[in-house]
């Protein structure tokens, strides 16, 4: 195992050295992304801390409602972490650029599946970091805990990764054993695609609470002041892994319960149990695996070339120069599964919350003009969220992506901002296609007026060109043809800039969209607050555009 | 400074080699032809056009081949050669004709419909010069033509080079392959440390330097060690 530990190591120091050789701002990018990421889990704490004290204040049923929140939340964050464990892990195990040289030298092949194994668990984690210490921090706070709870909480937070990484590499393999015969995109994409259908139909059955829950949850011994049965929900979520965590953190903050031994042992148990099963069944699986994959895919494979559409012309949709770039691109999201799941996970997300906010009780919350603009707000500012996400992940890096490859254009007669200019209609009108019909059915499910969708409507668009351009022109004045990652990407200046000026405009709008939902339930007229959202993003795009228009004059491409 | 005061002339039907040291400045001054890299001063012409007053016409003259061809991995060849014609403005019926006749200059057939990423280097290469032959360019810039390439691809490649010439065609060679220089080049140019320290035809270059017999490769030594800083 030393050899394993001394690669990872090796692994560390080149993320150093990339980080080191980055050039002046560095660390203030470095020192800036720390300080979102900070922002990020404050306002996590800051939400889960206002809802649990909420909770907390409804007297006998908050007990059954903390155990219902905390157990969907570690579903939740369980799902994030197992997907997105098997999406990276499945290019990580079996596709990555050294695999041929660390095949080729004497480590064993169960060194190298417990190297592939961190590998892959190190670059999902953060979704722990970030998502599960604000809330387990909260809870404590909330419920004035001690020192013990937080050490506790640690306990359980190692113990849910484990869980998490041991699951994660269990269905990575068996994933991989199952498509070994066919490419790895198609193993990512049917895998994702399997994982997600089957835990989307399970979150909508588990986890997702309909009105009948909260009578359970409420009744019948509230009427006496005695706390709500905590049975149905055990009852609901037992067969989840991360159950006994739950309720082992539970217990943390309302102490001992009766009857809840065996899911204590669990938790130590379960995750123990999924480490024991990846490292006995997945390594062998791997074992099985690797040398046909490795076979398939590496040299042997160049000679046959598989032809993927025989005498087919290009552009096959499109027309023009611009058009065949676009069609390009569009191809090249399509025929990368890593890069079709991304842009699947970023629209399940959004279409959960989409679902959740059909599913949730708010029927009575609607009656009310005030909680209706609040939602609203809070709508827009969640479709911004999104509409971040994919510009992050997907426009930010559009240009930079060129890479290697970007003499192509370059040298070509193409106008660079011509292209750039069409790459903001080309993803503005996919957004608009993709975006626009999920968030319509989610504003619909907040008001039914004509007015308010027309506005909703209208602020949508503005968000969408917004943060494209926003991401584009970022993309285009911070270039790095060097870096083949979208993810590493968007950490750079560049990235952050497209983080910071999107979400505080995304902010903005939200807050004028509250005010215009507000003036439409006293009957005022909404221009001022929707002229103020069209001056604001028009002067965005148009210094972004005027930026990335003095940028392009003076690229070049090395 | 990469390149200084660098000056030179290619003439329709002529194949130019320019040839030097590693960081002479060679990929530099390509780059700077095919608007990769923005000269601090001096003009390109390429056909009287001015590359930086007018890009887009400029470049549609120009047929590039860098170094190193990287191409669009999750693209088939075919469909490579497609979008290149469609960024040069060659019509689709055209390409498509085009394409075909290209394709049988190499043995590309067999795996033109399959993604670049599981190409060799040398099908790479190969997918490259055509797609810069494509559109029937004025000039070509090519950047180590023979380098990952098979003997016989590479006898290809001389031929190609010189059919292309013939037809009236002006092409710019980066090479350290200096025995391929001497067959297919009407003239080189020596570049060290950004400047041409010698050019001209082999016999001009012999007798510049008193070499009445010499190589291109017994040329480039005495040139380049007798140019020492």
């Amino acid at each position: 195992m030393t050899v394993v530990l001394t690669l990872l190591l090796r692994r560390v120091r080149s993320i150093g050295k990339i980080i080191r050789d980055r050039e002046g701002t560095k660390s203030v990018v470095m020192a800036l992304f720390a300080l979102l990421f900070g922002v990020v889990m404050l306002g996590e704490y800051v939400m889960f801390r206002h809802a649990l004290v909420e909770v907390l204040r409804i007297g006998p049923a908050s007990d059954g409602l903390t155990l219902y929140i905390l157990e969907s939340f570690l579903i939740l964050v369980l799902i994030i972490a197992v997907i997105s464990y098997v999406v990276t892990g499945l290019w990580t195990f079996y596709r990555s650029s050294d695999t041929a040289f660390l095949l080729s030298s004497p480590l064993r092949l169960s060194h190298l599946f417990w190297l592939r194994t961190a590998e892959t668990f190190f670059v999902i984690c953060w979704a722990f970091v970030l998502l599960a210490v604000p809330a387990f921090l909260a809870l404590g706070v909330t419920y004035g805990r001690h020192a013990i709870f937080y050490v506790r909480a640690v306990v359980i937070l190692i113990l849910f990764m484990t869980l998490a990484g041991g699951l994660g590499a269990l269905l990575t393999m068996l994933a991989g054993a199952a498509f070994k015969r066919y490419e790895i995109r198609t193993s990512i994409l049917v895998t994702t695609l399997i994982l997600v259908g089957g835990l989307a139909f399970l979150i909508g059955r588990h986890i997702v609470p309909a009105t009948g829950d909260f009578y359970l949850i409420f009744q019948p011994g509230i009427p006496n002041g005695k706390p709500g049965s905590l049975k149905f929900i055990e009852k609901r979520f037992w067969l989840w892994p991360s159950h006994p965590l739950a309720v082992s953190l539970f217990t943390g903050v309302t102490g001992p319960r009766t009857g809840l031994t065996a899911p204590l042992v669990s938790t130590f148990l379960l995750p123990l149990g999924a480490l024991v099963l990846a490292g006995v069944v997945g390594r062998r699986l791997f074992a099985a695996t690797i040398p046909v994959v490795a076979e398939r895919f590496g040299v042997a494979s160049r000679a046959t070339g598989r032809p993927i559409a025989r005498d087919a012309s290009f552009p096959r949709f499109l027309r023009g120069p611009i058009g065949a770039v676009a069609e390009r691109d569009l191809l090249s999201i399509v025929r990368s599964p890593h890069e079709l799941g991304s842009a699947a996970f970023i629209l399940f997300l959004l279409a959960l919350y989409t679902a959740i906010l059909f599913v949730a009780p708010l029927s009575e919350v609607l009656e009310k003009p005030e909680a209706v603009a609040r939602l609203f707000s809070l709508d827009l500012m969640a479709i911004g969220y999104f509409l971040t996400a994919f510009g992050l992940r997907f426009v930010f890096p559009a240009l930079s992506l060129e890479g290697r490859g970007a003499w192509i254009l370059f040298a070509s007669p193409l106008s660079i901002f011509s292209l750039f200019l069409g790459r903001l209609l080309g993803y503005s009108a996919l957004l608009v296609l993709m975006v626009g019909p999920i968030a319509a059915a989610g504003a619909w499910r907040l008001a039914t007026f004509p007015a308010l969708l027309g506005l909703f409507g209208l602020l949508l668009g503005l968000l969408i060109l917004t943060t494209v351009t926003v991401s584009l022109g970022a993309g285009v004045i911070w270039p790095n043809f060097r870096e083949p990652n979208a993810e590493t990407l968007a950490t750079n200046t560049g990235g952050l800039a497209t983080i910071i000026l999107s979400l505080a405009y995304v902010a903005t709008v939200s807050w004028l969209g509250h005010r215009a939902a507000s003036a439409f339930f006293r009957g005022e007229t909404l221009l001022p607050e929707l002229g103020g959202a069209a001056v604001l993003s028009a002067v965005i795009v148009a210094v972004a555009i005027a930026a990335a228009r003095r940028r392009i004059k003076a690229l070049e491409i090395l | 400074m990469a390149v200084q005061d660098l000056s030179l002339e290619i003439a329709p039907k002529e194949i130019y080699g320019l040839i030097g040291p590693n960081g002479a400045g060679k990929t530099t001054a390509v780059k700077m032809i095919t608007g990769l890299y923005r000269p601090t001063r001096g003009r390109i012409l390429i056909d009287g056009i001015d590359l930086g007053a007018q890009p887009a016409v400029a470049k549609r003259l120009l047929g590039y081949m860098p170094d190193e061809p990287f191409i669009y991995e999750r693209m088939t060849g075919r469909e490579f050669l497609h979008l290149v014609g469609e960024l040069y403005g060659v019509q689709a019926s055209e390409r498509t004709r085009r394409i075909d006749e290209l394709l049988d200059l190499y043995t590309l057939r067999g795996v033109v419909d399959g993604y670049v990423e599981n190409y060799s280097r040398g099908n790479r290469q190969k997918l490259a010069i055509l797609a810069s032959l494509l559109h029937t360019p004025r000039l070509l810039i090519v950047d180590e033509p023979i380098v990952g390439l098979d003997p016989e691809s590479a006898i290809k490649t001389r031929d190609l080079l010189k059919a292309f010439a013939e037809q009236g065609g002006g092409a710019l060679i980066c090479t350290h392959t200096l025995p391929f220089a001497e067959q297919v080049c009407h003239r080189v140019g020596l570049l060290k440390d950004g400047r041409l320290i010698g050019e001209g035809d082999l016999p001009t270059l012999r007798h510049r330097a008193g070499l009445p017999d010499a190589s291109l490769e017994a040329l480039y030594l005495h040139f380049t060690s007798a140019h020492v800083r």
